[in-house]
């Protein structure tokens, strides 16, 4: 089959200006969305996803094993798990078994003014630092307890629809009634913890009036076994535990948001479908008023495959531009951008595979709105194509 | 080696590759551990107390038979390890309270404080004192919802509520629904 030369394609994209505008920013704007979507789904599931490890290991109170927030277990847990469990990684003597209590509270910059988002505020001591190791202090210093001081993550501004500055190092909140100095910042990315607000254990549980904790999670050494927990927590029916790994404990919430992302998918959908529909009626114009050209491409021998061929590589060449654009504009405007979500926030991830996603998305839009209006166009006899107005 | 052979070999050896990925669970418990074949009583153990009057006086290496429901969460059995939780007979399920409940032996009507009162753990342990590396109820003998009289002796109580059977005969009277 003797093909048209490419840049016949090339040329043709010229002729119309408007045509080709309104293709390549039609072709951006649903590949944009497309790479949003999928930026905003994996973003979530990273965030969830990587905020477990396998090697660590949540107890929970029974029952509670959904929301670390509505369970409650008693303060001497760590300390009995801690002299009965083996298996359980120890540095320098220091076990890395963490209590911790987790809250959903609101915040203020002034006691009466309180953010409408709550922000989990967690009560730790210093294991916390060891068996969440993706948690790293970017500026000032860890709180001291019995000093009100607090150190907020890098998200924890958009968590609560505030302006990055109020948290700013040196700045107070109000939460529980109480005056907090923050006095440091830290991140840890892809994880829920990057909005959370850390306090210390014993100030958290006097503000709170508390005597429990929400949990303790322990990091297991290289021959630990999630197994050994399960039958410490199976024989210490007085402690009414229940062991998770924190990895399952994140896979569960991973599952379910799955509504969110289907409902995000269904809505990309659509409106990929609306594009793909826009771009049909586009092309069905555009082609139409080629169909003299098509009967004289015939008659000088190419075949309709060649001419369809041809006319692919036009709307795909358009539809790819955009798609080029698109992903451009997405890695600059939304790369890291943070989203507000129940558990906290996490930022759009832009990585390989949504551009990926979006390109091989503006690549289809190309080809399936290119091929009906082709077909359509090449049906008339030579004869009658070449007498077309 | 023929092409034949060839192909054979490549199965084996993804056969193989694949034997390695699974996790040790009641059914395969993965590391050749087996409960000892003399744990299951062929005859009914006699002189079985509740688990509530043995709870009442029980001390740390007394020996002692009970009787109890397997259940007190919605998996009494740890997986990989012979560790189990008993109920005490006493106790009614939802199902005895005229309630539908898919798990019944998770006793999830009753209130945490006073399951944990009646409740009681069963385990099989090695010559170190550590539970075995396979579920009691990887024979099929065991069920949740079983109703068991156990014989051993107890572990150490560091609270009232604990009470652990090293158990050494294990006879399973009746399965209830």
């Amino acid at each position: 089959m003797r093909i048209l030369p490419f840049d016949y394609a090339i040329r043709n994209l010229g002729r119309s200006p408007l045509r080709l505008a309104m293709s390549v920013v039609g072709s951006m704007l649903v590949v944009m969305l497309m790479i949003a979507a999928t930026a905003f789904v994996r973003g979530m599931e990273k965030s969830l996803a990587d905020s477990g490890s396998d090697r660590n290991v949540i107890l929970l109170g029974a029952g509670s094993e959904e929301s670390i927030e509505r369970s409650e277990i008693k303060a001497s847990v760590p300390t009995q798990a801690a002299a009965s469990l083996r298996g359980v990684r120890s540095t320098l003597g220091q076990t890395f078994i963490s209590s911790e209590i987790h809250m959903a509270l609101t915040v203020g910059t002034t006691r009466d003014e309180q953010s409408k988002a709550q922000v989990v505020v967690r009560g730790v001591d210093l294991p916390a630092f060891l068996v969440h190791p993706q948690v790293r202090i970017t500026q000032g210093r860890s709180m001291n307890p019995g000093a009100n001081e607090i150190i907020v993550g890098k998200l924890a501004a958009t968590r609560l629809g505030m302006d990055d500055a109020q948290l700013a190092l040196g700045k107070t909140i109000w939460f529980d009634d109480i005056q907090w100095t923050i006095v440091g910042r830290f991140t840890a990315p892809n994880t829920v913890m990057d909005a959370e607000i850390w306090v210390p254990l014993n100030d958290l549980k006097v503000s709170a009036k508390r005597d429990t904790i929400s949990c303790a999670v322990l990091t297991l050494d290289d021959d630990g076994e999630f197994e050994d927990v399960a039958a410490f927590v199976a024989s210490r029916v007085d402690l009414e535990l229940v062991a998770v790994r924190e990895s399952e404990y994140y896979a569960k919430l991973v599952a379910f948001y799955r509504p969110v992302r289907v409902m995000i998918w269904v809505t990309v959908a659509l409106i990929a479908l609306g594009g793909i529909l826009g771009g049909l009626n586009t092309m069905y114009a555009a082609f139409a008023a080629r169909v003299r050209e098509v009967g004289m491409l015939q008659s000088l021998g190419f075949a309709r495959r060649a001419i369809i061929l041809s006319f692919m590589q036009e709307a795909a060449l358009a539809s790819m531009a955009g798609a080029l654009i698109a992903a451009a504009a997405s890695l600059v405007l939304l790369d890291g951008v943070a989203i507000r979500f129940s558990m906290g926030a996490f930022g759009l991830q832009l990585d390989a595979i949504a551009l990926a996603i979006g390109l091989l998305t503006g690549m289809t839009l190309g080809v399936i709105g290119a091929l009906p209006p082709a077909v359509r166009c090449l049906r008339l006899p030579i004869t009658e194509a070449l007498k077309a107005a | 080696m023929n092409r034949f052979n060839l192909i054979a070999l490549s199965f084996a050896v993804i056969q193989l590759a694949g034997c390695g990925g699974g996790t040790p669970s009641a059914q395969n418990p993965g590391n050749g551990a087996q409960l000892p074949k003399t744990l299951w009583a062929t005859a009914k153990i006699e002189g079985a107390k509740e688990i509530l009057a043995v709870k009442a006086d029980a001390k740390e290496g007394d020996l002692v038979t009970l009787r109890g429901v397997i259940g007190g969460a919605e998996k009494p059995f740890v997986d990989g390890r012979a560790v189990a939780m008993l109920v005490d007979m006493s106790v009614p399920t939802c199902a005895d309270n005229g309630e539908s409940c898919p798990t019944p032996w998770d006793y999830c009507c009753v209130p945490k404080d006073e399951k944990a009162k009646a409740m009681a753990t069963i385990q099989v342990v090695d010559d170190a004192g550590n539970p075995l590396k396979v579920s009691l109820a990887s024979g099929n003998q065991l069920k949740p919802h079983a109703v068991v009289t156990v014989q051993g002796k107890v572990g150490p109580r560091p609270d009232a509520n604990v009470l652990v059977i090293n158990v050494t005969s294990i006879h399973v009277d009746a399965q209830k629904k």
